[in-house]
Parts: structure tokens; C-alpha cells; sequence
């Protein structure tokens, strides 16, 4: 397969205009699959809050794919598709796990939608990020430090993460809005630094490279950030995120591949200080390496995920057929697991083609970026934002490295996920708009 | 391009990491799966128990003993359909296992022999349908069965009626015992009770033989060439085993016996006499070709009765044959055990050996007649087993079985008394013959009882329903 990203000559309008409605098909088949499935729930259980669920995702795809077709004259075709259909797999996994939980999710979407179709239309938006960028971070740390302040947890459990942020009846979770605020902020930072980083690299000694004080000084300031958070918040996954996302901007910009090597070192030290500072870190190190021991007890969440995947095989259980259910918390971190159940291999391969298909196409639209750099490293940490949480989450879910309790990007419960997803989806539209 | 090799080698990185995942997701799905999914900790397991339609019993004219019915609730229950089978058919229980027959034909109950096919392949593991379980039909007869759970009545203690030639289980029960529907609710009673309601007496029971082993002694006496009419002057003297003394079952009418009339009477010093006669050797040899040291086990049910278990006991010839051989020493006896020995007096000789699978049906309606793996066994000469089907005959005329006797019927019996610890046991092994080839056998044990008559009068009473209805 060739995976080389080239910039491929621009596509005429009138070609455009005379091809199939890519998007509206794409739209239809996502549909296809989310209603036979809400059609399955609903034989199942006779309850016709399914019914209702996916007139809400039929309005969210027809809504968003009308104005996308009109305000914007050449747009991602396939990101909106993709979006809809992962969240709409969301909504029906919620929907059999969590009913109640379901009808939240599908006024977020709808929500989400708006918000998606207010950062891909608005014209300026991409100016404004760079711009107002000191003043976003501000907004960001600001955000941050609240969140360290005055943070609740809705579940009101004792000992919980205090991520949320609460408004009466309403929790909103700040990292959220602050990965797309920090990613917005580097890319701008980046794309201005980048040719003096190069240039600062390039000075040195291959040896040495890393050494250099524009490369080494934002490492250490990202680093010490994820620290902070990980340290206030025990946010292992923001923290993780923030670091690797900024890694890898800071490797594009930069093209050291010892930047990669010295951010995993630096992710090593600060795995090995939590381990041995804080509980949460040691607990999900310890259930990581080893879970059998204590499968009934702390490990029984990943152990019961870990099941989930047995039992489901290759073909799954069918929608509303498993028992994910055993595992706490399903509807929001195992997700992933809860599919793997219901729908097995072929529905995890699947995910993961639309993982892998999001991605691709957020890096194409990155490629494509590159005569505006920081359009370029914005495509580029955005996409990120959603893959590498993606990874996060999914590895962790199937033991391949620690939990790190962040959610599956479309797919899990959680309105501020939600929302910051298809924000960021909005934003790429907007990139990809704007470069063809 | 100022990015493209970066952003290139980060599409790469991102796509191997999703691979990644891929490859993790495969192991636990596929490889792994069997493992993590067999591990005790998954509550999986019991669910897809649940979900298990395991197959019906039925006895051999076809009536459904046991059938798994689905309730109001939409769950799944195994019910077991009349009381006087509640012994002889074990039990399933989500919670506590498997039992008896449920267990011996848990395989065929739960559909694990289907698993071969394709098509039930397909059906379970891709379109996920409920498993469903094989039904079998079962040697027992539900009248057989329903008579001597009415003639045992409440009385504690173990009974066994085989089919000659045949080998086949008509009937088996084991008293105390527990309703196989209410086991949930009922288990932490019956798991305290000092009566032991699980453990089924007859087919593990080992019990003290006492008077009961002068049938065997008897076809030691015809193989070895003892004289069974020459004149005992001693014969109605005590034996004294330990500070134990044993005499005649029952009173005989004179003070010189032969050895025919000891039998008769269950007069113990005859036999203790041809023991002292006799080589060590060969009466080991000869218990051993009885298989009293090593109880039958129903075809199938290897893990049920526990063979290691029932493994051949080892006598010290040196320091309790006697001892033993008196039925008052360490050798101890099961009713399986001695019905099989009946019936091989019965059968020219040759033990059948006991089985209770008929046949199978799939759940698609197939019936397929199951053959039993096991062989007849030779125990002794036919000359042998017809002298003691006559001795036997003349113990129900005046002898310890007399309350077993049945003019109009060909049949014989042997009933004897046993002492174990503070307690007592009594014995009744019998046969009815059908024709010439055909016959019905029992042994019988009833514990805390010494009453010859009544144990005698209960095995002739299921013997004589047992012969019509086989007939």
C-alpha cells in the first residue's frame, strides 16, 4: 500500500457538481445500519425512546449535511459521514447500555451538530485561533485552574476525579475544551517557530539536536503541564494525550525523530514518579501488568472487558444479545469493549477502519495544508486529538498499556466529548474548505 | 513540502498502532478467548448455563421424568417430574452442579456431542441460538420405580432392581433423599443433615454384609466342592467375631444342619468352618471373580460413582478374613454390588453389567439407540449358578426369605442381618425368573432395622411389579 501523502492536483467544481452525492450516500448507509440496529433494540424491548433516539440522529445527519452542502461549496466529504456514523454507533451502544443516559447523548449530538456546523461555516474562525492565541491559552490555564478549584464529579462518589465543572444539572468537562484550545495554541506557536527550529536543529550536531533551547524549552513547559494536571487532577489520560499529541506536533515541526525518542523517555519518568507518588497511577500500572490476581476485586473492570472481547469472537453477540453489561462504567471508558461483545472482530475491524479513515483523511487535509503551516499543524494535532485518545482508550481497554479513563472519541457516552469532538471535526471541515 | 515526510511517517505510525489494536482485539476474540473465557471468576459462564435447553429424561416407555421448561419470567427450569425419581435421577443446579444421571449424561443433556456438526456449529457460534441439549431415554421404568419407592416407604436405606440378561437399571433409590426443585432453597438444610440426602446409597453405599455374604460364601462351597448335605452337629452353634456373637438368622427346627439348611437359616459356623477349611488363597481368589472387592459401575457413570473411590478394597488375609468372610470385618458391600452378583446366579454365571442409557434424541427429533460399552462378566460355572438359584429357591420356603415367598412364582431370595457399629442392617437380594432366559433381581438394604420379614416382604413386593411389568 502506498502510504506516502502527496498532494494531489485540486479537483474542478464542475466535476464536482456532476459526481454522485458522496456524502449524502455515505449519510444513508450510516443510517441504514444505526436504524436496523435501533430497530433491533426496539423488537427487543418495545420501548420506542429507540425510535425517538434516531429521529434525533436523522435530524443531526440531515441538518448537517444540508448546510454543509450549501455553505460550504467544496468540503470534506467523508469526515461528516464518518462523524455521524461513529456517533451514531455511540448512541445505539448507549441506547442498549445505558437507556436512560441515551437521551442525554442525543440531545448532545444534536447540540454537537450545531456546534460542528458553526465552526465549519464560519469563515473566519481559523483567523481568529490565530490570532487571539495568548488569549485562548489564557482562557485554556484558566479553565484549568477552575477546574482545580471548584471541580465536582457527577457521580458525587467520594474520591472521584474532580473534572467537571457543574452549571446546576449541568457538567461540562474543561480538559475537553482545553486539548482544542492547547492544539489551536502549539500550532500557531509552531507554525512560526518552525523554520527557526529547523534551523536551530540543523546547527547542531546530529548528536546534540535535541539539546537546542527552542526544541528542549516547550518539551519541558508541555511536560511540566501534563505534570500538573496529572498531579492536581490524577487526569493520567489528559495528561497523556497533551503529551503525545504534543510530541508529535513538535516532531512534524521540527522532523527530529529524537524528539519522539526523548518525549517516550520523558513519559517513562513521569509514569515512574506517578507509579510511585500517586495511587491511581500505581493501581492501574499494577492491574496492567497483571490482573488475574485481583480479577474479582480491582481488576475486574479490564478483566470483564477482557471476557467482553472473548465472548463476542469474531462475529459477536448481536446488538442487545451479550452481557457488557458486567462491566462497570460500559457505557463510557469499555465502549469499546461493549461493541467487541455485540459485534466482535469484524465490528472492532470496522471501528477501526473509521478510526483509521478519520485519521487519514485529517492528515491528507494536514498535507494539503502545508503552504499555511499553521493550517497544516492544526489539521495535523486536531486529527491527533482523536486518534491518539482512540488509542488511548482502546489499548487500554485490551490491556496493551495502562488505563488512562479517557472516552472513546464519538462513540462513548459524554456530552463535553461529544461536543469537543464534532467541534474539532468542525474545525477540520473548515481546514479542508479552506485549502481546497 | 515543508511536512510531508513527518506527516507521512505519522499517518504510518498511526495506522501500525491501529494494527496494533487489531492484532491485541484478535488475540483476546480468537486466541485467547477459550482461556480467559473458562476462568471460575466469569459470571458469563453461569449465564450461558442458563441459556443452556438441556435435553429431557425420559423413562424407557417414553414418559418425561425431567424436562427443562421456560417460566413466567422467561428463565429456565429444570423440573423433575415425580417424587419417586428424586433419587434416582440426581440433579442440575446452576448453583451446585450436577448430579447422578445429570451428571453421568451431562455431555448429551447440555448438547456437547453436537458440537461435531457443522450445522449446530453454525447455529451456536454464528447466529448465536441457544444451545440445546440431546434428550435421553432411560432404562428406568416410572412403575418399577413408582412401586418401590411405595413399598420402601420412609424407610432409610438403598435399593437396586436389574433386568436379566440385560443389565439394564429398571429401578434405584436411595432414602433419605431431596427434591431435586427445591435443591437451591433447600441445600443448606440437606448439606447439614446427618442422614447425608445427597450421598446415594445406592450406588456408593459401602455397608457391613454380615449374613448377606453367605450367598457368595455358598457359590465358594458349590465351586470348591463342598458337600451341602453331609450332616453338621455344631451347625446352630454361635460365632463370635470381636466380642460380636452371631447365630442362626432364624431358629432352626433341629440342632444338626446341613449346610444347605445353614444357608437356609443364615447359620453362621458351617461357613465359618469351610473359611478354616479353605486356602486363603483361593477364597480371595474366589471373592475376587465375584467382584465383591470391586463394585460394578453403571455404564457411564465413571465419575459419578467415583472410581477411585470404589476401588478394589485390598483384605488382609492374615489378620480379618475370617472375619470378613463372616460379614463382620472390614469388607463392606454395595447393593449394586450384590444385585449384580444376583444376577449373574440368575444368568448361567454371567454378571450383565449394569447400564441405563437407551437411547438419545437431537434436538431436531433424531433418535438414535445408544449400546452399552460394557461386556457380560463370567463370575462362576452355570452348574454353580443354578445350585444356588435352588438354594436360593428353598430359603423362601421356611428359611430367612420365607416372607419373600411367592408359590405361584419362580423365585429365590436371601435375607440376612448386619451389625456396624451401634446400628443395624438388613439385607434381601432376590431373583424372579420371567422364562428361561429372562428374570428381574433386587438387593435391597435397610438401615436401623433388623427385621428380616419386612425387608424380605419389600424386595419380593418391588420383584413381583418389576416381573409384570418387564414381562
Amino acid at each position: 500500500m502506498d502510504t506516502t501523502l502527496t498532494v494531489r492536483p485540486k479537483s474542478g467544481t464542475t466535476s464536482d457538481k456532476a459526481a454522485p452525492d458522496i456524502q449524502a450516500i455515505l449519510l444513508l448507509l450510516a443510517g441504514s445500519f444505526i436504524f436496523a440496529n435501533l430497530l433491533a433494540l426496539f423488537l427487543q424491548q418495545l420501548q420506542p425512546r429507540y425510535l425517538l433516539i434516531g429521529v434525533s440522529w436523522a435530524l443531526s445527519a440531515y441538518a448537517g449535511h444540508r448546510v454543509l452542502k450549501h455553505r460550504l461549496s467544496d468540503f470534506g466529504r467523508l469526515l461528516f459521514p464518518l462523524v455521524m456514523f461513529l456517533s451514531g454507533w455511540g448512541l445505539v451502544l448507549i441506547s442498549r447500555l445505558e437507556p436512560t443516559f441515551a437521551d442525554r447523548q442525543a440531545v448532545w449530538l444534536l447540540i454537537a451538530t450545531g456546534a460542528l456546523l458553526w465552526t465549519a461555516t464560519t469563515p473566519h474562525l481559523l483567523r481568529w485561533l490565530r490570532l487571539y492565541r495568548y488569549l485562548l491559552l489564557i482562557f485554556g490555564l484558566m479553565l484549568l485552574i477552575s477546574t482545580i478549584l471548584l471541580g465536582q464529579n457527577p457521580s458525587g462518589q467520594a474520591g472521584a476525579p474532580q473534572l467537571w465543572l457543574g452549571f446546576g444539572a449541568f457538567f461540562f468537562q474543561p480538559s475537553e475544551a482545553l486539548k482544542v484550545i492547547l492544539v489551536a495554541f502549539l500550532a500557531s506557536y509552531l507554525s512560526e517557530q518552525y523554520p527557526n527550529l529547523r534551523a536551530a536543529v540543523h546547527s547542531l550536531e546530529p548528536s546534540n539536536a535535541w539539546l537546542s533551547p527552542r526544541i528542549i524549552g516547550p518539551v519541558l513547559l508541555m511536560w511540566t503541564l501534563s505534570v500538573v494536571i496529572l498531579i492536581w487532577q490524577r487526569d493520567l489520560g489528559t495528561a497523556s494525550l497533551f503529551f503525545a499529541v504534543f510530541i508529535i506536533l513538535l516532531y512534524v515541526a521540527s522532523g527530529r525523530i529524537m524528539i519522539v525518542l526523548g518525549g517516550a523517555i520523558l513519559t517513562l519518568i513521569a509514569g515512574f514518579v506517578a507509579y510511585n507518588l500517586f495511587a491511581v497511577v500505581e493501581l492501574r500500572v499494577d492491574i496492567w501488568l497483571n490482573p488475574w490476581p485481583d480479577a474479582d476485586n480491582r481488576a475486574y473492570q479490564i478483566v470483564q472487558s477482557l471476557m467482553a472481547f472473548g465472548a463476542g469472537g469474531i462475529f459477536g453477540q448481536g446488538i442487545g444479545q451479550g452481557t457488557p453489561n458486567f462491566i462497570p462504567v460500559v457505557h463510557s471508558d469499555f465502549v469499546f469493549a461493549a461493541l467487541a461483545e455485540e459485534y466482535g472482530l469484524l465490528g472492532v475491524v470496522s471501528l477501526l477502519s473509521l478510526i483509521a479513515a478519520y485519521t487519514a483523511r485529517g492528515l491528507r487535509i494536514a498535507v494539503l495544508s502545508q503552504a499555511r503551516p499553521f493550517y497544516s499543524l492544526l489539521a495535523l494535532g486536531l486529527t491527533m486529538l482523536i486518534t491518539v485518545q482512540s488509542l488511548l482508550i482502546m489499548g487500554g481497554v485490551l490491556k496493551l498499556f495502562p488505563l488512562t479513563g479517557v472516552t472513546l472519541p464519538f462513540v462513548s457516552y459524554g456530552g463535553s466529548s461529544l461536543l469537543m469532538s464534532f467541534i474539532v471535526t468542525g474545525l477540520l471541515l473548515r481546514l479542508s474548505a479552506e485549502v481546497r | 513540502m515543508a511536512f510531508t515526510r513527518e506527516l507521512t511517517h505519522v499517518l504510518l505510525a498511526s495506522l501500525l498502532a491501529l494494527m496494533g489494536v487489531i492484532g491485541a482485539a484478535t488475540y483476546w476474540a480468537v486466541i485467547g478467548s477459550d482461556n480467559i473465557l473458562e476462568r471460575e471468576d466469569n459470571p458469563r459462564l453461569i449465564l450461558n448455563e442458563a441459556a443452556i435447553q438441556r435435553g429431557s429424561i425420559y423413562d424407557r416407555n417414553g414418559l418425561p421424568l425431567v424436562e427443562t421448561v421456560r417460566t413466567e419470567n422467561g428463565a429456565l427450569e429444570r423440573r423433575t417430574y415425580y417424587e419417586a425419581f428424586y433419587s434416582a435421577l440426581g440433579y442440575f443446579s446452576l448453583r451446585y452442579g450436577v448430579d447422578g444421571p445429570e451428571a453421568a449424561f451431562n455431555t448429551i443433556l447440555r448438547g456437547e456431542r453436537l458440537t461435531d456438526k457443522v450445522g449446530v456449529r453454525f447455529e451456536r457460534d454464528i447466529l448465536h441460538q441457544p444451545q440445546m441439549g440431546e434428550a435421553i431415554t432411560l432404562t428406568l421404568d416410572q412403575s418399577i420405580q413408582q412401586r418401590l419407592s411405595d413399598v420402601m416407604q420412609d424407610e432409610q436405606g438403598a435399593a437396586v432392581i436389574l433386568s436379566v440378561p440385560s443389565g439394564e437399571v429398571l429401578a434405584l433409590i436411595s432414602q433419605p433423599t431431596f427434591n431435586p426443585n427445591t435443591l437451591d432453597s433447600d441445600w443448606d438444610t440437606l448439606i447439614e443433615a446427618d442422614t447425608d440426602p445427597f450421598f446415594n446409597r445406592a450406588l456408593l453405599g459401602q455397608y457391613q454384609p454380615g449374613g448377606i455374604l453367605q450367598t457368595p460364601l455358598a457359590v465358594a462351597a458349590v465351586l470348591t466342592g463342598q458337600s451341602f448335605s453331609e450332616p453338621n452337629a455344631t451347625a446352630t452353634q454361635t460365632v463370635t467375631v470381636d466380642e460380636l456373637m452371631l447365630s442362626c438368622a432364624i431358629p432352626p427346627p433341629q440342632d444338626t444342619l446341613t449346610l444347605a439348611q445353614a444357608y437356609a437359616y443364615g447359620c453362621p459356623q458351617p461357613f465359618e468352618q469351610m473359611i478354616e477349611r479353605l486356602n486363603d488363597n483361593t477364597l480371595l481368589t474366589l471373592l475376587g471373580s465375584l467382584r465383591l472387592l470391586e463394585p460394578p459401575i453403571i455404564d457411564g457413570f465413571g465419575l459419578v460413582q467415583n472410581v477411585d473411590a470404589t476401588a478394589e478394597a485390598t483384605l488382609d488375609a492374615s489378620v480379618s478374613l475370617r472375619d470378613d468372610l463372616l460379614g463382620q470385618g472390614q469388607l463392606t458391600v454395595n447393593p449394586l454390588g450384590l444385585a449384580t452378583l444376583v444376577a449373574a446366579i440368575t444368568n448361567n454365571g454371567n454378571a450383565p453389567q449394569p447400564y441405563m442409557l437407551l437411547s438419545t434424541r437431537t434436538p431436531d427429533g433424531v433418535w438414535t439407540d445408544e449400546q452399552p460399552s460394557l461386556s457380560p462378566i463370567p463370575m462362576m460355572t452355570a452348574d454353580a449358578a443354578v445350585r444356588l438359584q435352588d438354594l436360593m429357591r428353598a430359603n423362601l420356603n421356611d428359611g430367612v426369605a420365607n416372607a419373600a415367598a411367592r408359590p405361584d412364582l419362580d423365585n429365590g431370595g436371601h435375607a440376612a442381618v448386619a451389625f456396624s457399629g451401634d446400628s443395624t442392617q438388613t439385607w434381601f437380594i432376590g431373583f424372579l425368573r420371567l422364562d428361561n432366559e429372562q428374570a428381574v433381581v433386587i438387593a435391597l438394604v435397610l438401615e436401623n432395622t433388623g427385621d428380616l420379614n419386612q425387608a424380605s416382604e419389600m424386595g419380593m413386593a418391588a420383584l413381583t411389579a418389576a416381573a409384570a411389568l418387564d414381562a
